[in-house]
């Protein structure tokens, strides 16, 4: 190696002083990257944990389109007037701040494996050393004959948090005694298992404390079963009785379509009328996945069961909604798990730290009246290259007012705990 | 361990004949009987069909003793406390979900093999203490008494 003379190292040291003036363009060079697409509950957790724990040694970018976040979870809540929109909602200030990761308020429009980088809205090009890529679903809105994004304005689905939620927040909050809301459920796979039902319930609440109970709401249901389905009809029956009939297929014989100009959903039974309709169509992973070549035929993608590594690509992780997670619900809870699983499969391919066997939870709260709150979830693990269920629990149907006080004040704890995991 | 400390954090309610049967028989005689083998109270389960039962075949307090002399792999209850921390937050929202940071070694132990022993009502705990071992539970303790 030849001498390095003085002349030389001033030069270097120039370069050294000039890298450390302007770190917002040449984030440290020689430092891994790490690119993260989506800041909800899987995004954001991944981000927070790997922040905390690879201190200032990883480039952490946070790709989201939102400003701010409105998590879906306890946005029923909202709707059924328990919490104002500022409470569901949440800043990035922290993560940006106090974590030092970079945020891109941006869409991830394209990711080339090959040269392994991201291409946003924006028109930059963000290299990654790993990618998780945590997008959520994207709605099949023509799984449901004449539905579309445009007629989400007049018939919202509300399956995707903010703008949405509050439409169809002042759409129940402007209806009248004797009115029928018409819910279209989605068929599985789809986020959030309870969450069509404990909307039923919050919208129920809301008309009866304003004493509209006359009015009725009908679920048209793809599926023959729901999850926690005794809980809810047990619950609807006590608080709202008369306020909601459910239909499976096996009544209504099938979907045909919505008329949302008329107010109208054709199912081969009969013709529902609605001065409400709530439209939940099907769903898959997020766009971003599917262009990127990660999802099988089922519109969502496969991963290890022992990593949430995706199958087709080793630098690529999927969690949440957009994953394929063997016997795990799509949640915030399991996205927020499956977060962790991550988070030490990436410090072991970056900083070479030890690996553990994976282990997931999930917990689905819903309330079901003031105070009334029932609960389902799991332990998981990787079991023959799957995961599956290791423990579980439910809610019963003769519990006591206590406990079912008590299992909603679990959540309201757990709502500020994993916000607090998300957001820092 | 005492009584007092069970009862300040469980609100859940049920389990009553649980409670009643401690009050009155106190905890050497409850010992006692499950050392002899002889369950005085009914297991109620409120895991769903299919859920494990993994309670483990010595008694509460040799597991506890067990456990407790292990040293437990701190980093191992890092990573196993990740899944703790979403619910278990250093400032506790409200009652329902207490704070675990801190927690000395040997109540942390107690607690969750009660949790184990399905003696501790709290159905996700349950679940939670259903899928982890003796080593884990070292692992987390280790872990959770050495945070501030």
């Amino acid at each position: 190696m030849s001498s390095v003379t003085r002349r030389t190292f001033n030069k270097f040291l120039g370069a050294g002083v000039g890298v450390m003036a302007m770190p917002g363009i040449l984030r440290a060079q020689g430092r891994k990257n790490i690119v993260i697409v989506g800041g909800g509950a899987g995004g954001a957790t991944v981000a927070r944990h790997l922040a905390e724990k690879a201190g200032g040694a990883i480039n952490i970018t946070l790709i989201e389109d939102s400003e701010k976040y409105t998590t879906c979870f306890f946005s029923n809540l909202y709707l059924g007037g328990y919490r104002d929109f500022a409470s569901i909602t949440h800043g990035y200030d922290r993560l940006i701040n106090d974590y030092g990761i970079r945020k891109v308020t941006a869409r991830a429009e394209e990711i080339d494996r090959t040269a392994q980088q991201v291409r946003t809205s924006t028109g930059e090009t963000i290299p990654y050393d790993r990618l998780v890529l945590s997008p959520g679903i994207d709605l099949i809105f023509d799984s449901v004959p004449g539905y579309s994004a445009e007629l989400a304005e007049i018939a919202p689905h509300a399956w995707q948090a903010g703008p949405q939620t509050q439409l169809l927040k002042s759409k129940i909050d402007g209806l009248k005694n004797g009115d029928q809301v018409v819910m279209v459920a989605p068929p599985n796979p789809y986020r959030c298992p309870p969450g069509p039902y404990e909307r039923v319930s919050m919208i129920a609440h809301t008309l009866k404390a304003r004493g509209l109970t006359d009015c009725t709401i009908v679920v048209l249901d793809p599926k023959e079963k729901f999850s926690k389905q005794g809980l809810f009809a047990e619950g609807w029956e006590k608080y709202y009785p008369g306020m909601v009939e459910w239909y499976g297929p096996n009544i209504h014989g099938g979907i045909k379509g919505v008329d949302v100009e008329a107010g109208t959903v054709e199912t081969d039974f009969d013709t529902f009328s609605g001065a409400l309709l709530n439209i939940i169509p099907a769903q898959q992973a997020g766009r971003i996945a599917i262009s990127a070549e990660l999802s099988d035929e089922t519109g969502f993608c496969p991963v290890d069961a022992e990593s949430m590594r995706s199958k087709r690509d080793q630098n690529i992780f999927v969690i949440g909604d957009a994953s394929i997670a063997g016997a795990m619900p799509k949640s915030g809870s399991a996205a927020n798990s499956q977060a962790k699983v991550v988070v030490m499969h990436l410090m072991a391919d970056l900083m070479d730290t030890r690996v553990f066997p994976a282990r997931y939870l999930n917990t689905c709260w819903s309330l079901v009246e003031t105070n009334d709150g029932i609960k389902v979830g799991a332990q998981y693990g990787n079991v023959d290259g799957a995961i599956a269920s290791t423990s579980s629990f439910i809610s019963q149907p003769d519990e006591s007012a206590d406990v079912r006080r008590h299992t909603f004040e679990e959540s309201v704890a757990w709502y500020d705990g994993i916000t607090k995991d998300m957001f820092g | 361990m005492r009584d007092c400390h069970r009862k300040h954090h469980e609100t859940d309610g049920g389990r009553v004949l649980t409670a009643r049967v401690f009050r009155v028989l106190g905890i050497d005689m409850i010992w006692l009987c499950v050392a002899f083998g002889i369950f005085l109270i009914p297991n109620f389960s409120f895991a769903e069909a299919g859920a494990e039962k993994t309670t483990p075949d010595m008694p509460l307090g040799e597991a506890i003793g067990q456990v407790l002399a292990m040293p437990g792999d701190a980093d191992y209850g890092a990573y196993l406390a990740t899944e703790c921390v979403t619910c278990h937050q250093r400032q506790a929202a409200n009652h329902a979900i207490p704070v675990i940071d801190g927690m000395p070694r040997e109540y942390f132990v107690e607690a969750m093999l009660e949790y184990k022993y399905r003696l501790r009502d709290n159905s996700v705990m349950q679940a939670i203490m259903a899928s982890l071992g003796m080593e884990e539970l070292a692992a987390l303790a280790t872990y959770f008494s050495t945070k501030d």
